[in-house]
């Protein structure tokens, strides 16, 4: 469980010019069942990449690298995932072949859209 | 990090001399090809299409600050590959910021885009009502339609819809009357309770 923090990889003040910390990942959620709320992401190119499924994300405010700027703020790629009354800031949320996906109550701002992305996935499979 | 792939792109100059095409120009076929990262053996790489089963998108609100471009609410990315399967997208109480952009203001700051719209049209002395649902939602094709028409005065008129023709549907009648036709064009499958 990830709840109540803040996220950035250089303070707000110094976020220009990059130095790098735009290839960042601020959360990355690498496990099924896991909980994400009440979150600040403010420098990150990436604020939450969620991996495996039956996660819930909640009250997180991607504040992270816009869409402009090559940063993408909530990407899916697994099934059963919920997110929930989410800020994006200026920065998008990403879908990969959503199966089971919620999405609700969210905010979006700027240009921070909805993406459903039809990806290949290319994962090694049994032949 | 977006997924490895890689697109090649096969041009391929086709010429058709026994075409009676007059113009000289041969054919130009552009081809995307998929392929999988070199590393990767092709029997193990997933070529199937994109799917969408279960997404619900409800009660989200876009809003453009006014100092970015015009952009869309939801965009459908298939850039990669297209989508096969799509049921059970719901989407509904979405809203889209409709304040006119700078420059043009009939195009909002935030279209909204989605898998349902109806549209209404009133003609007078029409036999046919034509709808372009281009602008307005998600996908390239219409799985399903549904209208209503309402003829004014006392005619009568037998009416029917046509197969879309990608994001456009036709209603026709077979005597010309004044009328209004509202109509729905829904994208993708439904399972029980989802239906709209």
């Amino acid at each position: 469980m990830v709840h109540e923090a803040w996220f950035g990889a250089v303070y707000y003040d110094a976020k220009r010019p990059f130095d790098g910390w735009n290839a960042t990942t601020a959360i990355q959620l690498q496990g099924n069942d896991h909980v994400v709320h009440d979150v600040i992401v403010f420098a990150a190119g990436v604020a939450i990449n969620v991996t495996h499924g039956a996660s819930l994300v909640t009250g997180l405010h991607c504040w992270n690298d816009a869409t402009a700027l090559g940063g993408e703020g909530i990407i899916v790629r697994s099934n059963s995932v919920r997110i929930e009354s989410c800020y994006l800031d200026y920065t998008a949320m990403v879908v990969h072949n959503p199966v089971g996906v919620t999405v609700s109550d969210t905010f979006f701002l700027g240009m921070g859209n909805l993406v459903v992305r039809a990806e290949q996935a290319c994962q090694p499979q049994r032949p | 990090m977006p997924t490895p792939t890689t697109l090649t792109l096969t041009l391929t100059r086709i010429r058709t001399p026994t075409d009676p095409d007059p113009n000289p120009d041969p054919d130009l076929v552009v081809r995307a090809v998929q392929a999988c990262p070199a590393y990767m053996h092709t029997a193990w790489c997933d070529e199937s299409l994109g799917e969408i089963d279960g997404f619900v998108v409800t009660g989200n609100t876009w809003k453009n600050g006014g100092r970015m471009p015009a952009n869309a609410t939801v965009v459908i990315d298939e850039r990669s590959r297209r989508f096969g399967t799509v049921r059970d997208f719901v989407m509904s109480g979405n809203l889209p910021d409709l304040s006119p952009s700078h420059g043009n203001a009939s195009v909002p700051l935030m279209a909204p885009r989605a898998v349902r719209a109806t549209r209404t049209l009133r003609l007078r002395a029409a036999t046919r009502w034509d709808f372009d649902f281009g602008d307005a939602l998600l996908f390239d094709s219409i799985a399903e339609v549904r209208y209503s028409i309402t003829i004014e005065g006392g005619a009568f008129a037998r009416h029917a819809a046509r197969p879309a023709d990608g994001l456009t549907v036709a209603v026709e009648t077979d005597v010309a009357v004044t009328a209004t036709v509202t109509l729905t064009a829904i994208q993708g499958e439904y399972s029980i309770g989802n239906q709209f």
